[in-house]
């Protein structure tokens, strides 16, 4: 069994006003997008400016991240920082690709490709709080972020840690849209994301970004948002997933009855979320589903911001109505157990579990 | 819960498997010539570290690869070295469907990227979408074995493969996996040789670590996976070694410099011997990261002075052989350091003449029939990324020497 885990702090940059954790109590934008962006926060009052010139957007984002969870959490020190990210900082490998090509190889500048590594945000939230501790990023695609609460999970299992922070973080650009949206797995046009129900399905995904970090605990506090039970991400196909859902239960000691809420990564393609919903519907048949890349946009760690709403509910905060993905009627205080169910997509045999409850 | 390695797998500038590895580093030949293969205005010029197939001749090292046509240059690196691997851990099909797989790479697929980057638009957007970031590579490692397990990538650039070998471990000793594959892999690509190059950290000539002329590093590609297999399934096989201790710590001092003093290095070399309850002086051989460049080269040797103090065990650096591997560079050290340790050989650092700091000398020809019980591999990062694993030698059975 794992120990209690709790989750102490989060904080989440994404393209809903989620910024000061108000995101359930103010009006969603229901704006047709072709993709989404984040709303940029003030940068400047958070890191100062003579850094802020050389820093691309994902760094800005980690570092903000960073000091907002633990300034949320209350936390004074960190055992751990870990990070999961798709694609790492596409803003300077697209900058420096850019520059080889432009500039034929020669007299390049190197701070984009320092900065291009996938562990900058890692390794610059360490910097920035002079944090000499373990230190590591994950890129495996949809499943990075979960891969990442693991490592912590094992973290706290080793008595390695008391404190860890965890994010999840992925940026969008122009180019990136541009170069991605060749083929049909995007869409080109803005299309109104709310428009995604059931059996209201789009042509390709839209395509977005967020960045959320939360600080992971041994201690419960009387700010925790919830305890964190179990993860698993799992490389496998929906044939073998029904015992492996099973087994993941049983190990926690949970029946399927026992889940009051599923939390989804529909994405509104067709071939992607119908296998998932008829999987859910068939394991559990009367449990509400929530989703969230309506509010966010199709990327890697998506699911990161779906943790933070997965807390902001278990938390008993207001919710918006259109986190259903079949109309629900239920009692936030009723959710003990919550369930979030990840597949990648674009990499759709990678699948992740996390298993949620009431602090 | 013990954890060993059983199966390992190298594909480098100095050969296409383990074998071919060992006997250039016992016969002391380089890998590194003027780059012949990668298409660059540096071509003819510098030297690097290059596998001299192209990816078609790759593919024909490969049995029933099942990807199409759709692949990168570090994928092929990946499914050779991890195939290798687990051939000589004779594990069975069964085995290696709930065997976990950790990769590490820093570049992906940007070989492709680079190669098509203006033509976006007439190239299949399989390679700008999924092959681009490097968890494809070990998924597609992942599809090729036909894993129902759990499949991650690390990104801690340099350091990337040996942080999965430490997953690895820790994943066996949390009930988590019995076997797990451990590895990683990086092409040679315009986009890190133009990087290094930039930050006027690429020698021109043969790299030469620890030496007092150093200039910097040269690059290199390759893969290189080990199978980790828990103390439960191991059955009576042959043992390469046993995953004794590791530590991960952040330098905290720039996103691509290391701290003078060594600090990052010294505190992450410190909390291995640790794990591993070992004195400084019972390890028999250090494979330091060793790039060549003057600023990895002074905070490695005074991390190694602060911990060995006037006792510093035998060290070298196999950059002189293979280059900079990047995301293979982890795991690349590990399996040349349990090499040196079942061999009971010591293979010499290439180019060195003059000495940079006279208690840092380090093995200048090959030494045979010398016991090694214990050995240690650094493997340090960009982003303060430090990790050390310390491996120890291991009779049939599970006994340590």
């Amino acid at each position: 069994m794992n120990k209690p885990i709790y989750v102490n702090g989060i904080h989440s940059i994404s393209p809903q006003a989620s910024f000061n954790n108000l995101f359930f109590d103010s009006t969603v934008e229901l704006i047709p997008r072709k993709y989404f962006q984040i709303i940029a926060p003030k940068y400047r009052d958070y890191i100062p400016a003579k850094q802020l010139r050389r820093m691309a957007k994902q760094m800005k984002l980690g570092l903000i991240g960073a000091q907002k969870a633990i300034e949320d959490a209350n936390s004074n020190s960190i055992d751990a920082i870990i990070v999961g990210t798709g694609n790492g900082n596409i803003s300077d490998t697209q900058k420096f690709l850019n520059s080889i090509i432009d500039n034929k190889e020669r007299m390049l500048i190197p701070t984009s490709f320092v900065q291009s590594t996938n562990n900058i945000v890692a390794g610059s939230i360490a910097l920035m709080l002079k944090n000499k501790q373990y230190n590591t990023t994950y890129t495996h695609h949809g499943a990075a972020f979960e891969i990442s609460l693991i490592d912590a999970i094992m973290l706290f299992a080793e008595d390695k840690a008391k404190t860890i922070l965890v994010g999840g973080i992925d940026e969008i650009t122009e180019e990136t849209f541009e170069h991605k949206s060749q083929g049909d797995l995007w869409t080109k046009e803005a299309l109104n994301p709310f428009a995604i129900k059931e059996n209201n399905y789009i042509q390709g995904a839209i395509m977005g970004e967020s960045s959320s970090f939360f600080i992971l605990s041994s201690q419960r506090t009387e700010h925790s948002y919830a305890q964190l039970l179990d993860v698993k991400v799992i490389h496998t196909s929906f044939e073998s997933l029904d015992e492996i859902l099973l087994d993941f239960l049983l190990q926690n000691n949970i029946s399927r009855s026992q889940i009051n809420l599923l939390i989804a990564g529909f994405n509104g393609v067709e071939s992607y979320d119908k296998p998932q919903q008829k999987f859910l519907q068939n394991h559990f048949k009367n449990t509400p589903i929530a989703f969230y890349k309506h509010y966010v946009g199709e990327h890697p760690s998506a699911s990161a911001f779906g943790f933070w709403m997965a807390n902001q509910i278990l938390s008993s905060k207001k919710i918006d109505e259109n986190i259903w993905y079949t109309k629900q009627s239920i009692k936030l205080n009723d959710i003990e157990y919550v369930l979030l169910f990840q597949q990648a997509y674009l990499s759709e045999k990678d699948f992740a579990l996390i298993l949620l409850k009431k602090a | 819960m013990r954890v060993f390695v059983t199966g390992m797998g190298v594909i480098s500038s100095i050969g296409v498997n383990v074998n071919e590895n060992l006997k250039a580093l016992q016969q002391g030949r380089t890998g590194i010539k003027p780059i012949s293969g990668l298409s660059t205005i540096h071509r003819g010029k510098w030297p690097a570290a290059e596998i001299d197939l192209t990816n078609t001749q790759l593919l024909n090292l490969i049995p029933n690869f099942n990807q199409g046509t759709r692949y990168t240059r570090g994928q092929l690196l990946t499914i050779i070295a991890a195939n290798e691997a687990i051939a000589e851990a004779k594990l069975s099909i069964e085995d290696q469907k709930d065997m976990a797989i950790v990769g590490g790479n820093t570049v992906g697929g940007i070989d492709i990227t680079e190669a098509n980057y203006r033509d976006y638009q007439t190239t299949d957007p399989y390679y700008f979408n999924q092959a681009h970031p490097g968890g494809e590579t070990t998924r597609q490692l992942a599809d090729y074995l036909h894993t129902s397990a759990y499949t991650s990538t690390i990104n801690t650039a340099c350091s990337s493969s040996a942080n999965a070998i430490i997953l690895g471990t820790r994943l066996i000793k949390n009930g988590r996996a019995k076997r797990v594959l451990v590895g990683g892999s990086d092409p040679l690509t315009k986009f890190s040789l133009n990087g290094f190059a930039s930050l006027m950290i690429y020698d021109e000539e043969n790299c030469k670590p620890f030496d007092a002329r150093h200039q910097g590093l040269n690059l290199g590609e390759g893969g290189a996976f080990l199978v980790l297999e828990s103390e439960d399934v191991l059955g009576k096989k042959d043992i390469y070694a046993e995953v004794l201790g590791y530590a991960n710590r952040n330098d905290a001092f720039h996103s691509s410099a290391s701290s003078p003093d060594g600090e990052g290095a010294y505190a992450t070399i410190k909390q291995a011997l640790k794990e591993a309850a070992l004195m400084p002086e019972q390890i028999s051989f250090v494979h330091a990261h060793g790039t060549a460049t003057p600023n990895n080269d002074t905070s490695e040797g005074e991390a190694l002075k602060r911990i060995f103090k006037t006792n510093i065990p035998p060290f070298a650096s196999s950059k002189s052989y293979v280059g900079h591997t990047l995301g293979a560079a982890g795991a690349l050290n590990a399996i040349y350091a349990i090499l040196a340790m079942k061999y009971s050989f010591l293979f010499p650092n290439l180019n060195f003449k003059e000495a940079m700091d006279e208690q840092l000398i380090p093995i200048l020809k090959v030494k045979r029939n010398i016991n090694l019980s214990y050995v240690l591999s650094n493997a340090f990062g960009f982003g303060g990324n430090n990790t050390s694993i310390v491996f120890g030698k291991v009779n049939k059975g599970g006994d340590n020497e």
